[in-house]
């Protein structure tokens, strides 16, 4: 039998204590908003301004405007030249070096190929592999524009980007930013609500008060999602101020999905909590796993196509992988439900399943031995 | 004159033995197994209504697991329990329950904390609230009702748990060492709030450590073990042991009981127990002259005076004591090894002279003056927040005072150097070792660390485990022994380096009755070698242990001098009323006379009149008037609790 | 010898050893030391993989002929593409890339065999899901890539370009992922648990208030310090071992660099982060707010440091606040040493900066411990 007006006093309770800690009502609602615009601001995987130093050993007009071009973007920034190209790159300066040699201009003007040595810093692969194509795209179109191309592509590619035009990474991190904190933070704080009762010793109280197992579980859930639904409400609204986040299409899935988020990110921290007996350390690992697991098996920056065969299941079992796909949907690509039903069933059988379990875990409210 | 309820006017009409035609509480055969430890074996009691029902016993004993199945919030392993007629689980909307001290949401204040309790279980908001106003005015916790439960002291936040638990009006009570902890003013409100609950009607079952509190209960169980030992009314307990208490006044206490005890086991007395105290020796023995004439006899031959020997009631630890040796033999004393030879001076080891304390407008401590001698054992008695704990920081020199004066080991200067230090035990009540660690680790730790020479320290580390009885046990994890034996490790550790001064905060909270003997008894033998030793504790009998000791009150000492001195000192009279109605007799009384001299002790009354010959009179008609019948009244001598009561009551006036 | 022996009997050594022993007692700990760095290391290491590859691709090809077909498998020779799905209808097609089923369209035109063979130009219509914008960019290169080299294969005129780009991989020919990432991971591990081990192993003792106790000792409060960090120093520096032997055995990282030099300025990290975890339990009341805390510190170290995203497509403010990551510059440290292995010059500024972070954090958490001590 389940009383409402007892998870009603549960869940009052509750919110009475997490008002009281000035510094942790503090954190509970900057910390969110930090990381998002932490992510908003510093995550950008398109590479830009690389460090690039040319050795032009021929000093040409000719040369020197192809050096010109490979600066016309902004992917590349010039640097001074070291001792040698190798050198160059050992100190790490540059992250390529582009070696023209003496007879460049004499050569092109005979008509007859000549060979430009690159030479790219490995270390970071991601930015090698992008110095090799900006570089062979640039003295391709360099070659065109000269019209040193001896005739025309018969193929051309008409490439159309979609949904986001501009290419704003924000667009793309900042609603994966949502699924991240909005994991985090409201788990964390239910877990701790939990395990501190246990340390100090009121669960006891708890046990003795003939409340349910449901009921006191349910309070503390409705507690730390109303908390959790500010905390959405700011990062959310901040973003849309500040990186002029804009509904693609109705709110609804949004709105919807978001509420079974945050259940089960709150129903996680339940279940960690219920688990763990009293080790402050068992909450944070969980906040970490729990950061690592939304961050980086989500989907949010890399993609999860990539991964191993192990890890690609476990990203399934995710919830963030999901909420990642209603966020996006709803701020970039804006299908709707159509696109995105399935989305809220799945993070709702996970909310469902973790807190059967955490009550399982607390169903006989009574002292174990 | 007071009306009484209805129920009261039964309850009036009702003795003490007319509980148990009301059995609102039954235990049968109720056992307890951790895997293979046995916490309670089979025990069985019964319960009436209003009854207050003690279960007195040391730490790990059983009380908090009996309290847990009481309470429903864990399965026995055999045995029935009933309450009202029902499984616990079933009535828990009828039971109020206190645990040790963690009843509170501590970051919630007074009015938040009483109306969770009262929403979970179900009171509408219009029933508890006034109901929770009335008890929170009876406590005196009604202008606080804002502050946050971590802001009050340790005694009103009892009172606030209490509350808490008497929202929803329960039946029954169960009150897990409710008073650990706090100081003897505030248990008194305590256990004189719970004497007004229990005439209402609700059946009270309490844990205590501590036996001047279970003289205030009506029936006490002695738990020891997982086992029932005695069972009855604390007089009825009392008799059953059919011996009478002498007090031995002399000046050299430690050679009269070191005769006393050696005349004992030689069997050449009739002494069953010798056991002395700061100021004087008790001796107990079946027929008091025959007694009298041996104290005397035994003194003679080894030319000690004796100056004075009363008779008196055997106390509750003389009971438990006698109790507890059938089921267990003394813990040994052994002679700490010693290395140093001091010689015993009668020079000044810790000296305070107008020492003052204040936190920004706050003074603590307001110029004291002190002096403790090596050798000598002096007790630091207090309420919370009259300033003890700055005190003590103080002289032991963590903390540097704002004014005034000390000396420290025959320094002034520098009293935090780490020379100064090594010279200096410490032992606080919950601190001291590390409880991950095992035993043996923990006081290798500590001979390291005080830089007891390597050689030394196998010796003094056998010292200590022989002494608690330990031996092969040392690998054990420190956290894992209760309490009590926790305690007694602690000091050991504490005095491995033989230091010349020795703080002690609170050192015996939950030692049994046995153990604290050993205790005092160890004090006592360093205090003969010639350490000056400073103890703090909430509990009043075992200040009869110290030389002489001082009552602080609000950051002065109010009071100084020997156990003896002060109760001598007391002004006024304690009498002793039998009547028909306890509760009604206080309550009466308390309209005539401030609160603090009217106390309920079981089925007794306790008053305290500064004019008794005048008084009394008026006393008889009061409670005439109220037709409450006196069966009997006698003057007895005043405790060192009444003592203490009386000396903080009067100076806050 | 007598010095030896002296040492023994100091405070020092019996506070060192308890230290230890609580450590070893605490199944806690050495689980935390142990088991997260690990899984941390081979998750994100294994996981980590800015590759843009087996991008789904849907096809409608109104062509139908060879060349098409042929255009199509070029898209797919690499793994770069997988054809997904083939569509016959425009408006299937867009619906697919719409709802997200496939990130990549093309759509060939009927006249696409004609125009080829008639050598004039045709314009084959990509559609890419942009959401991901970065990937979206990568995915774009690649089609301009691919028509490229199909262009080059039917047109022999443009296979030999008068520039001829000879690209040389440094350190990594085989751009190898996990040489760049693992570096990383490993900065990310020492912090998350360096500070998580250090605050736990300080707020213990703030709990217990056994603090109150080592006080009335004879032990200095210098001795109660470095007796804590001696251990905790020492475990940590286990745990750059043992990432270390991962990265060699799992990875097979090339660890070019001097090996003591290596050590040396993980060394200095770990003071970093050991004071990172006392500053941490020092200023925290609670329990809760220690979890919280370390969020609010960790979270943008790891994300300035480079360990997930490169530090020059920050925005400039970011570029510079990173400058005061120390992370930053033990990751910088970690992929010169590990990767590069030239001389220690080049990362020698950002050794001395890590030194200069340590005494910073250092100073700052042990003297708010010795003020709370007191």
């Amino acid at each position: 039998m389940i009383m409402l007006s007892r998870i009603i006093a549960q869940c009052r309770k509750e919110l009475a204590q997490f008002k009281r800690d000035r510094v942790t009502v503090a954190l509970a609602f900057l910390l969110p908003l930090g990381v998002m615009l932490i992510y908003g601001f510093a995550i950008r995987l398109e590479a830009q301004n690389l460090p690039l130093s040319i050795y032009d050993y021929d000093n040409s007009p000719l040369s020197r405007s192809y050096a010109a071009r490979l600066f016309a973007t902004n992917q590349f920034v010039p640097v001074a030249r070291g001792d040698s190209p190798t050198a160059t790159l050992d100190s790490g300066s540059a992250i390529a070096s582009v070696v023209i040699p003496p007879d460049f201009s004499r050569q092109i003007k005979a008509k007859k190929s000549v060979d430009v040595q690159v030479l790219v810093d490995g270390t970071d692969v991601n930015n090698a592999r992008i110095v090799e194509n900006s570089i062979r795209a640039t003295t391709n179109f360099f070659l065109q524009s000269r019209q040193l191309q001896s005739s025309q592509p018969t193929v051309q590619a008409d490439v159309r980007l979609w949904f986001n035009p501009g290419g704003e990474e924000s667009l793309y991190i900042v609603p994966g930013a949502f699924a991240l904190v909005l994991w985090i933070f409201p788990s964390m704080l239910s877990a701790i609500s939990i395990v501190r009762e246990k340390e100090l010793g009121t669960i006891l109280q708890v046990y003795a008060s003939n409340l349910t197992a449901w009921e006191w579980l349910l309070g503390k859930v409705f507690a730390y999602v109303s908390v959790a639904i500010g905390e959405t409400l700011i990062v959310m609204g901040v973003a849309a101020l500040v990186f002029g986040l804009r509904f693609a299409t109705e709110p609804t899935p949004l709105i919807a999905g978001t509420l079974v988020y945050l259940f089960t990110s709150v129903c996680f921290g339940v279940f960690v909590g219920s688990r763990s007996s009293n080790q402050n350390a068992a909450v944070q690992g969980t906040a970490i796993a729990g950061f690592i697991s939304a961050f980086l098996l989500s989907g949010f920056i890399y993609r999860t196509e990539n991964f191993p065969a192990i890890l690609s299941l476990l990203s399934r079992i995710i919830p963030a992988r999901y909420y990642l796909l209603i966020t996006r949907d709803a701020f970039v690509r804006g299908t709707g439900w159509p696109g995105v039903w399935h989305a809220p069933l799945i993070i709702g059988a996970i909310a469902l399943l973790l807190f059967f379990a955490s009550s399982k875990v607390m169903s006989k409210m009574r002292l174990k031995d | 004159m007071p009306k009484l309820s209805s129920t009261q006017n039964q309850l009036i009409k009702k003795n003490t033995a007319s509980f148990f035609s009301s059995p609102i509480l039954q235990v049968e055969g109720l056992s307890k197994q951790y895997g293979n430890v046995t916490a309670i074996n089979g025990i069985n009691f019964t319960v009436g209504q209003g009854e207050i029902f003690g279960l007195i016993g040391p730490d790990g004993a059983g009380k908090t697991t009996t309290f847990h199945i009481l309470a429903g919030v864990m399965e026995a392993t055999s045995g029935r329990v009933e309450v009202l007629g029902k499984l616990p689980q079933q009535v828990q909307l009828q039971i109020g329950y206190l645990t040790q001290k963690f009843s509170l949401y501590s970051d919630l204040s007074v009015a938040e904390n009483i109306a969770y309790n009262a929403r979970v279980r179900r009171l509408p908001e219009n029933q508890f609230q006034p109901h929770a106003q009335a008890l929170l005015q009876q406590v005196g916790l009604a202008d606080f009702q804002n502050r946050l439960a971590e802001q009050l002291s340790g005694g009103m936040k009892q009172k606030l748990a209490l509350c808490c638990a008497l929202v929803s009006q329960p039946k029954v009570l169960l009150l897990d060492e409710p008073t650990t902890g706090v100081d003897p003013v505030s248990r008194r409100e305590f256990w004189d709030l719970l004497a007004s609950v229990a005439a209402q009607g609700v059946t009270i079952v309490t844990a205590t450590p501590y036996l001047d509190e279970a003289e205030r209960c009506h029936r006490i169980a002695l738990i020891y073990k997982g086992e029932i030992q005695q069972m009855g009314t604390p007089s009825q307990l009392r008799d059953s042991l059919g011996l009478a208490r002498l007090e031995l006044r002399c000046d050299d206490v430690f050679q009269a009981e070191t005769v006393l005890t050696e005349a004992m086991s030689q069997g050449e007395t009739t002494f069953c127990d010798v056991q002395s105290f700061g100021d004087r020796v008790d001796v107990l023995t079946p027929d008091q002259e025959i007694g009298k004439q041996q104290i005397h006899q035994h003194l003679k031959n080894h030319s000690i005076a004796a100056e004075t020997i009363d008779v008196n009631d055997p106390t509750l630890e003389n009971v438990f004591v006698s109790s507890l040796r059938t089921s267990q033999s003394d813990p040994p004393f052994i002679p700490f090894p010693r290395d140093r030879y001091r010689k015993t001076e009668a020079e000044i080891a810790i000296g305070a002279y107008n020492l003052q304390k204040s936190f920004g407008n706050f003074q603590a401590v307001k110029g004291i003056d002190l002096e403790i001698k090596y050798g000598e054992i002096y007790g630091l008695l207090g309420a919370n927040g009259a300033g003890k704990t700055t005190m003590i920081k103080m002289l032991c020199g963590l903390l540097p005072p704002s004014d005034g004066e000390m000396t420290l080991a025959g320094k002034t200067e520098n009293l935090h150097s780490s020379q100064i230090r090594s010279r200096i035990g410490y032992m606080s009540q919950k601190f001291t070792l590390y409880d991950d660690l095992t035993i043996l680790q923990n006081l290798r730790f500590y001979c390291g660390v005080y830089g007891v020479p390597s050689k030394l320290r196998s010796k003094k580390i056998e010292w200590v485990l022989k002494t608690c009885g330990l031996e092969g046990k040392e690998n054990t994890l420190t956290g894992k022994l209760p309490g009590g034996w926790k305690q007694r490790v602690a000091f050991g550790a504490s005095v491995m380096h033989e230091p010349e001064i020795l703080f002690l905060d609170e050192p015996t909270s939950g030692v049994d009755p046995l153990g604290r003997r050993q205790f005092w008894r160890l004090i006592r033998d360093f205090a003969q070698q010639g350490t000056a030793i400073l103890v703090t504790t909430h509990y009043l009998e075992e200040a009869e242990n110290c030389n002489r000791m001082g009552f602080m009150v609000a950051g002065e000492v109010v009071a100084q001098g020997s156990p003896t001195q002060i109760k001598a000192e007391q002004p006024g009279q304690l009498i002793e009323l039998k009547t028909n109605h306890a509760q009604a007799a206080a309550n009466c009384l308390k309209e005539a006379f401030a609160s603090w001299r009217v106390a309920i002790f079981g089925d007794a009354v306790h008053l305290v009149l500064d004019n008794a010959e005048q008084q009394w009179p008026q006393v008889e008609q009061r409670l005439e008037q109220a037709s409450i019948e006196i069966y009997s009244h006698r003057w007895i001598p005043f405790s060192l609790e009444d003592a203490f009561i009386g000396i903080v009551q009067r100076s806050k006036n | 010898m007598i010095l030896i022996s002296r040492f023994f009997e100091t405070p020092f050594w019996s506070l060192l050893i308890k230290e230890i022993q609580q450590i070893l007692s605490s199944k806690q700990i050495i689980f935390l030391l142990i088991f997260p760095p690990t899984m941390q290391l081979l998750i994100l290491g294994f996981a980590l993989n800015p590759n843009v590859t087996e991008i789904s691709l849907g096809v409608l090809d109104y062509s139908q002929s060879k060349q098409s077909r042929e255009l199509v498998s070029s898209f797919t020779k690499n793994q770069i593409f997988q054809v997904k799905a083939y569509s016959i209808k425009e408006k299937s097609l867009v619906k697919k890339v719409r709802t997200g089923q496939v990130k990549t369209g093309i759509i060939i035109p009927t006249d696409f065999r004609k125009k080829i063979l008639e050598n004039q130009t045709t314009n084959v219509q990509v559609l890419i899901d942009a959401v991901d914008a970065n990937t979206a960019q990568i995915a774009k290169g690649y089609v301009q890539q691919i028509i490229r080299n199909y262009n080059k294969e039917i047109n022999v005129a443009l296979s030999q370009p008068l520039i001829n780009l000879k690209v040389n991989f440094l350190y990594n020919p085989g751009l190898i992922s996990s040489w760049f990432f693992v570096p990383g991971v490993m900065g990310l591990v020492f912090t998350l648990t360096g500070s998580l081990v250090s605050s736990v192993t300080i707020i213990r003792e703030k709990d217990f208030g056994t603090l109150e106790q080592l006080l009335m000792t004879p032990a200095s409060a210098w001795e109660i310090l470095a007796a804590k960090i001696t251990p905790l120093f020492i475990l940590l520096m286990g745990d750059v071992l043992l990432a270390s032997t991962i990265a060699w055995l799992v990875f097979n990282l090339p660890f070019r660099g001097n090996l003591a030099w290596f050590l040396l300025f993980s060394s200095f990290y770990i003071f970093v982060v050991i004071g990172l975890g006392m500053l941490l339990a020092t200023i925290s009341k609670t329990k809760q707010q220690v979890v919280l805390l370390s969020f609010f510190f960790n979270v943008p170290i790891i994300q300035l440091s480079g360990a997930v995203a490169p530090i020059e497509s920050m925005p400039p403010f970011f570029q510079l606040l990173s400058l005061l990551d120390p992370m930053r510059h033990f990751i910088a440290i970690a992929r010169h040493m590990i990767v590069k292995g030239s001389s220690i010059e080049p990362i020698l500024l950002n050794a001395i900066i890590l030194v200069i972070f340590a005494s910073i954090l250092l100073g700052v958490s042990i003297n708010r411990f010795r003020s709370q001590l007191n």
